[in-house]
C-alpha cells in the first residue's frame, strides 16, 4: 500500500484505478516535525556560531583544536557530498554495508537530516528544479533584485522551516525499506549530538581542563557544523544564481570554480545536472573534484565498485559550442 | 467491547509496537511529535498502519491528526465509512 495516495478524482484520467503515489506529503505533524528540525539543527547551531568567537576568545585555541576542526570538517563533508549526495540519492557507485553505515553516520553527523529525508528532497529537487514545486529554488519569487534576494534566503535556509515533503515510499523506497540504514535514520539525533561531543571531549582529553572542552565544542563543533551546513546550502542557493552553464538544461543550475574546496566539488553543480548518476562532476582536467579523488582512491582500495562516470566519447557538446 | 473502543486498543498497541513504547507511553491525548522524531518515521508508521488496519488514508484524512486520539479518530471514521 502507498502512502499517501493520490485522492481519486485528482488522478489522471487515463489511469483511474491504480493507485497511485503523492508525490508530496502535506499536513500539520510533518510541518510541526519540520519547524521542530529547523529550531535545533539550523536556529541552534547559527547561536552555537555566533557564541563559539567570544568564547574561543577565552578558551583560545590550540593547533590540536584547529586539526580536530578540519578532520571534523573534512569527514562530515564527505558524509555529505559523497554520502548523501552521490551514493545514497545518485547510487553513482556501489559499496558495502559497513562503508554504508559508516557514511550514513558520517553525514547525519551534518545535522542536514536523516538520510531517507535527505536523499527523498533531493530526488525530488532534480525532478523539479527550479520550477515551482522545488523545494528549494531560488528563482521561487522571480526575477528582480529584491526578488532574488529573498529567494537566495530562502533557498539557503528559509525554506527548511516548512516544506511539502517528498514522499519516502516514492523518493526514497530503495532506502526506506533498508534496514541498516533505517536503523541508522533513526539514531539522527545521537549522531548530531555526538559530532558536538566527540571535538569536545577531544580537546578536553588533550588539554585536560574545561577550556578545551569548550573549545573544541566552540571549534569542532559548533563552528563545524554551522560551516559543514552552509557550505551545502550555497549549493542550493548560489550554485542555481550565478557561475558558468556550458550544458543548458530545464533548470538554473550553475558550475562555480571558487567553491569548490568546501563543497568537495559539489560545486560543480551544472555538470552534476546534466549527468546526475556520476561519480565524478569534474568534465575537464582543470575541474577539481575532491570528492571524486576520495571516491577514485576508495575505488582503488576495493571499499566501493561499479563507480558509474561520463564517458568522453558520450558527454553531449555543451550548448554555447552547439551555438543554441 | 465495542467496535470504536477496539479500534483504539488496536491501534494504540500498533503504535506502540512499531515504536517500540511500553503500551502506558502511547497515550491518547500524547501528540504524535513527543513519540516520533522524523517525519519519514511518522510516515512509516501510518503505511503500516494502514496495512495492520485494514484501511486507506488519504492526505486529507490526516489533516487534522496531531495526536495518538486523532490518529485513532481517522482509522475509526475510515471503518465506519468501508
Amino acid at each position: 500500500m502507498l502512502l499517501v495516495e493520490q485522492e481519486a478524482e485528482a488522478r489522471p484520467a487515463e489511469s483511474p484505478a491504480r493507485p497511485m503515489a503523492l508525490k508530496v506529503v502535506e499536513f500539520p505533524t510533518i510541518h510541526a516535525m519540520q519547524k521542530r528540525h529547523f529550531f535545533f539543527l539550523d536556529v541552534i547551531p547559527f547561536l552555537g556560531f555566533l557564541a563559539a568567537f567570544p568564547l574561543l576568545a577565552r578558551t583560545g585555541i590550540t593547533a590540536f583544536d584547529w586539526s580536530v576542526f578540519v578532520v571534523m570538517w573534512f569527514l562530515t563533508t564527505v558524509g555529505i557530498e559523497i554520502g548523501y549526495h552521490r551514493y545514497f540519492s545518485h547510487a553513482a557507485f556501489k559499496t558495502s554495508q559497513a562503508m554504508k553505515g559508516l557514511l550514513t553516520v558520517l553525514a547525519s553527523v551534518g545535522g542536514q537530516g536523516p538520510v531517507i529525508s535527505w536523499a527523498a528532497t533531493h530526488r525530488h529537487h532534480h525532478e523539479f528544479s527550479d520550477k515551482p514545486e522545488d523545494s528549494h529554488s531560488p528563482h521561487r519569487y522571480g526575477p528582480g533584485f529584491v526578488a532574488q534576494v529573498k529567494g537566495f534566503f530562502f533557498s539557503q535556509i528559509f525554506w527548511k522551516r516548512s516544506y511539502p515533503f517528498p514522499n519516502p515510499g516514492l523518493y526514497a523506497k530503495g532506502l526506506i525499506t533498508d534496514p541498516l540504514v533505517t536503523r541508522l535514520s533513526k539514531q539522527y539525533y545521537v549522531w548530531v549530538l555526538l559530532g558536538l561531543l566527540v571535538p569536545a571531549l577531544l580537546s578536553f582529553g588533550h588539554r585536560g581542563d574545561l577550556r578545551g572542552f569548550l573549545a573544541g565544542l566552540a571549534l569542532g563543533g559548533f563552528i563545524r557544523l554551522f560551516a559543514c551546513q552552509q557550505g551545502t546550502f550555497l549549493i542550493n542557493s548560489l550554485c542555481h544564481m550565478f557561475g558558468s552553464q556550458p550544458y543548458k538544461k530545464r533548470d538554473a543550475s550553475r558550475n562555480n570554480f571558487w567553491f569548490f574546496l568546501p563543497s568537495l566539488g559539489g560545486s560543480w553543480h551544472n555538470n552534476h545536472h546534466a549527468f546526475p548518476f556520476s561519480a565524478n562532476n569534474a568534465l575537464h582536467w582543470w575541474q577539481l573534484d575532491p570528492a571524486y579523488w576520495v571516491i577514485a582512491l576508495w575505488a582503488k582500495l576495493g571499499l566501493v565498485w561499479d563507480v558509474r562516470t561520463v564517458k568522453r566519447e558520450l558527454r553531449p557538446m555543451p550548448a554555447r559550442r552547439m551555438g543554441s | 467491547m465495542e467496535v470504536a473502543e477496539e479500534v483504539a486498543q488496536e491501534v494504540i498497541q500498533f503504535i506502540a509496537g512499531f515504536l517500540k513504547q511500553p503500551l502506558d507511553k502511547v497515550r491518547p491525548e500524547k501528540d504524535l511529535t513527543a513519540l516520533i522524531h522524523e517525519s519519514f518515521v511518522l510516515i512509516q508508521m501510518i503505511v503500516e498502519l494502514q496495512e495492520t488496519m485494514g484501511v486507506r488514508l488519504m492526505q486529507k484524512d490526516l489533516q487534522n491528526v496531531k495526536t495518538v486520539s486523532h490518529l485513532i479518530e481517522a482509522v475509526q471514521a475510515k471503518k465506519k465509512g468501508a
